[in-house]
């Protein structure tokens, strides 16, 4: 095991733990631990927000389709770059203002079934059993992330990878609630920016310059520079379907909701698009280049091109602070993520179902444990060393964007929306997703996101919402 | 396609949309300012 990469690790998690235990001894209610009492400034929300989208997809996966199919995975990157600037756009100021006058919703669910009037609570724990279900898979591909950034590091089994990092994700989110989560993020983004703008031009420079890098990758295979090699209209619109999933994170409309002021947007707004944009382009010329660099040796496992560029590059304490980045980038992610399900069952089942009085201290606890026994759940479905970090975020992606997707653009937009237009929305979004996942072949390779997406801002649209037309508590 | 114009095309969709969000980003950002 290589001492200074490892002494760099040690001391990244310290900060993060020491960050996590001051916020633990300042957490009072659900509300700070949930959503910091809305006082994000909009530096601190627009990395957080980032660096809780970009798991560690954008240092793993990215750089591995890039890698090994070359220019053909722009569209991915396209595609989420128009969905999160739309997103930020039309989404982000609105949805701050509704949950506020919205009983000061603290959840999605919370924020549904306010905007909805619905005293049933059908759609607070429909709802949240989507969030349940779809982060469960979602927080799997960030720790088998980190079972490889583990593995690949320090030579760890997969398994044991595996359950080091599990622990330390959930000690430090079970600690500090929203604020750390938020503000460590944020260190955690700036840290992400700057390994993935490092990695790449050191890759160039060192093969020689810009001209001669792309040379030698079109020399490796020409079709590497053709971003329609192998790509039907079909598949293009498909790779840019994925922008449509950001209107439905749970974990990253969670930011929109905690922002300071609507005043602040803008800002926050300008700031996550430059780092988001910036951050692609960092993640797709990494893999883009390492074609290059690796010419005589090719990888084996393709998601490990940063991995292996880094430890290649750099000496062993840079590359220590740079491996962390990974890590940085995987947890700022499975923490947000925990901590959305920890708010479901705290807030959602548990409050509303269970104990209506429960006394805030006592949700907040419920809260922590929910936080331990989801990331349990989650590493177990990781613990197969054959799980592809890029499958597993697709298909959690896929679901949060078809089944909230639809529901929250049509909610802050559409007077008329009713509730049981978005319920139907939301169930036949999610099960497209499933349904359409577990079939293959023909139309069924084009990304779940697709046909979720459409079907459920049919139903929530047209007739179902006619059908049960109960007009919803209008909130302006 | 020729392949100078694939290539032509393929670095236009690479370079072109994503710094354009960013733009448009700053532009909301100067024309929302003091609102």
């Amino acid at each position: 095991m290589d001492t200074p990469t490892l002494t760099a690790f040690i001391l990244y998690l310290v900060i993060l733990m020491s960050i996590g235990t001051f916020f633990y001894l300042r957490t009072r209610n659900l509300s700070d631990y949930i959503l910091g009492g809305r006082g994000l400034n909009p530096w601190v929300t627009a990395l957080s927000a980032g660096a809780s989208d970009m798991s560690g997809w954008l240092l793993l996966g990215l750089p591995g389709a890039m890698y090994a199919g070359g220019m053909n995975n722009i569209w991915i990157a396209v595609g989420l770059s128009l969905g999160a600037y739309l997103n930020w756009q039309f989404v982000a100021k609105r949805l701050r203002n509704y949950t506020e006058k919205a009983n000061d919703a603290i959840t999605l669910p919370d924020y549904l079934e306010n905007r909805f009037n619905d005293t049933t609570r059908v759609l607070r724990v429909i709802s949240a059993v989507v969030i349940l279900v779809f982060f469960t898979i979602y927080v799997s591909s960030g720790l088998v992330g980190g079972a490889i950034l583990f593995e690949k590091t320090f030579g760890m089994n997969y398994q044991v990878a595996l359950w080091v990092g599990a622990l330390v994700i959930m000690l430090y989110t079970f600690l500090g609630g929203f604020m750390a989560v938020s503000l460590t993020d944020f260190i955690q983004g700036t840290l992400m920016f700057i390994a993935l703008l490092v990695v790449p031009f050191i890759v160039v420079q060192v093969v020689g310059n810009w001209e001669a890098a792309v040379a030698k990758v079109g020399r490796i295979d020409s079709s590497h520079l053709d971003a329609f090699s192998g790509m039907t209209v079909l598949g293009i619109v498909s790779l840019m379907a994925w922008g449509l999933g950001y209107f439905g994170q749970p974990h990253i409309l969670a930011r929109f909701m905690a922002v300071r002021s609507s005043q602040d947007v803008p800002k926050a707004q300008m700031v996550g698009m430059t780092w988001m944009v910036l951050g692609l382009f960092g993640a797709m010329f990494t893999g883009f280049f390492g074609i290059a660099y690796f010419a005589n040796a090719p990888l084996e496992n393709s998601e490990t091109v940063f991995i292996a560029l880094t430890q290649a590059l750099f000496n062993p304490w840079i590359a220590g602070v740079l491996l962390a980045a990974i890590l940085a980038a995987i947890m700022s992610t499975v923490d947000s993520q925990l901590l959305v399900c920890s708010s479901a069952i705290a807030e959602d089942f548990y409050k509303q179902i269970l104990r209506r009085d429960a006394p805030q201290q006592e949700l907040v606890w419920i809260g922590r444990i929910a936080v331990i026994v989801l990331a349990l759940l989650a590493a177990s479905l990781a613990s197969d060393p054959e799980s592809k970090v890029l499958d597993l975020v697709a298909y959690a992606w896929g679901g949060f964007g078809a089944a909230f997707g639809p529901v929250v653009i049509l909610s802050l937009f559409w007077r008329r929306m009713t509730r049981n237009g978005t319920l139907v929305g939301m169930v036949v979004g999610a099960l497209t997703v499933i349904v359409w996942k577990n079939l293959s072949g023909g139309i069924f390779e084009v990304y779940e996101i697709l046909p979720g997406f459409i079907l459920c801002a049919v139903c929530a649209l047209a007739g179902l919402a006619l059908v049960f037309s109960v007009t919803g508590k209008i909130l302006q | 396609m020729e392949n100078a114009s694939i290539q032509a095309a393929t670095w236009f969709w690479l370079l072109i949309p994503m710094p354009l969000v960013v733009v448009l980003s700053f532009v909301n950002l100067i024309v929302n300012r003091g609102k």
